[in-house]
């Protein structure tokens, strides 16, 4: 292969992609009807605002981080029953 | 697949799709006729690959959500099952109802494609966006090797170029994920935090990925 190939110009569209266009069905803006949500299973449209209810995870190290918060589960450490999950999260 | 390989592969891809005078997007989009729907995905039903679950779809946001200069992007998943095991190191999505319906998918990035069909930037969105099952940085980077849509639904060298370029584009992918992890260890590790929507985002120069690893 050759680094003489450019491939923007292999790749652009000539006179550029059409402008999309607020479906028929629905609103142009981030509020779907209940059917339209139901026949896009995930974007950030389908999603509600609801709080979390459980939290399985975290990272390897996050009990000696939290020890009163996490426990040790087959899958590294779990958020105790009661406990603030997020407390178990990765602190990077 | 080596960067080198990712890199041949894609502009293989790219030389095939040009000389047929189908050029890449053309083929993403060749089901929206006369222009793309706002949030529609591309194609329809997303292209899964039949093995391992791989999957993506095209959509466009619409002006006010992604400005002027994005045309639409590609979220980029893995299938939970391709996950390293054990797993269970996750948050799960939200509602039981959306665990038993929709697909279970792990989000890897999204790639921007601006007006004229080219890449121009991989971002990652927070949990809540696509409803995903949320794996940190280390995980999905193992996995990672897994991602291949070949038999997907969809264009055959759409999906060769897509797997090519998460294959050549590791290194940025790594970096956003983990730019990802410290945006939401910061916020929300559950991912639900509504006014978080972007995570990260790294400019693509697709130019200069691939000429890294051509001679």
């Amino acid at each position: 292969m050759s680094k003489s190939i450019n491939l923007a110009t292999m790749l652009a569209v000539a006179g550029g992609l059409a402008m999309a266009v607020a479906p028929a069905a629905a609103s142009a803006s981030c509020n779907p009807t209940p059917s339209r949500a139901a026949s896009i299973p995930y974007n950030n449209c389908y999603a509600k605002p609801k709080k979390a209810k459980k939290v399985k995870v975290a990272k390897a190290g996050c009990c000696a981080a939290k020890p009163g918060c996490c426990a040790s589960s087959a899958g590294g450490c779990a958020p105790k029953s009661g406990c603030c999950a997020a407390k178990c999260g990765p602190k990077g | 697949m080596s960067p080198e390989q990712a890199a041949s592969a894609l502009i293989e891809a790219t030389v095939v799709m040009h000389n047929s005078g189908v050029p890449f997007m053309r083929r993403v989009l060749a089901a929206a006729d006369p222009e793309p729907e706002l949030w529609q995905h591309y194609p329809e039903h997303d292209a899964v690959s039949p093995r391992g679950g791989s999957r993506y779809f095209y959509h466009c946001h619409p002006v006010e959500d992604r400005g002027v200069d994005e045309h639409g992007h590609f979220h980029l998943f893995l299938a939970k099952s391709a996950m390293p095991k054990p797993r269970g190191v996750a948050i799960a999505p939200i509602g039981r109802k959306a665990r038993a319906q929709n697909p279970k998918v792990v989000h890897i990035a999204a790639l921007s494609i601006n007006q004229a069909g080219l890449p121009v930037s991989l971002f990652t969105v927070n949990r809540w966006v696509t409803n995903e099952w949320l794996y940190p940085h280390d995980q999905i980077m193992a996995a990672l090797t897994r991602f291949d849509l070949t038999g997907a639904d969809g264009d055959e060298f759409v999906n060769k170029w897509l797997t090519a370029f998460v294959h050549l584009a590791k290194p940025t992918i790594s970096d956003l994920l983990i730019q990802r992890d410290l945006a939401l260890s910061d916020v929300d590790w559950d991912g639900e935090e509504r006014t978080l929507e972007i995570t990260s985002s790294i400019p693509v120069d697709l130019q200069d990925l691939v000429e890294a690893y051509v001679s």
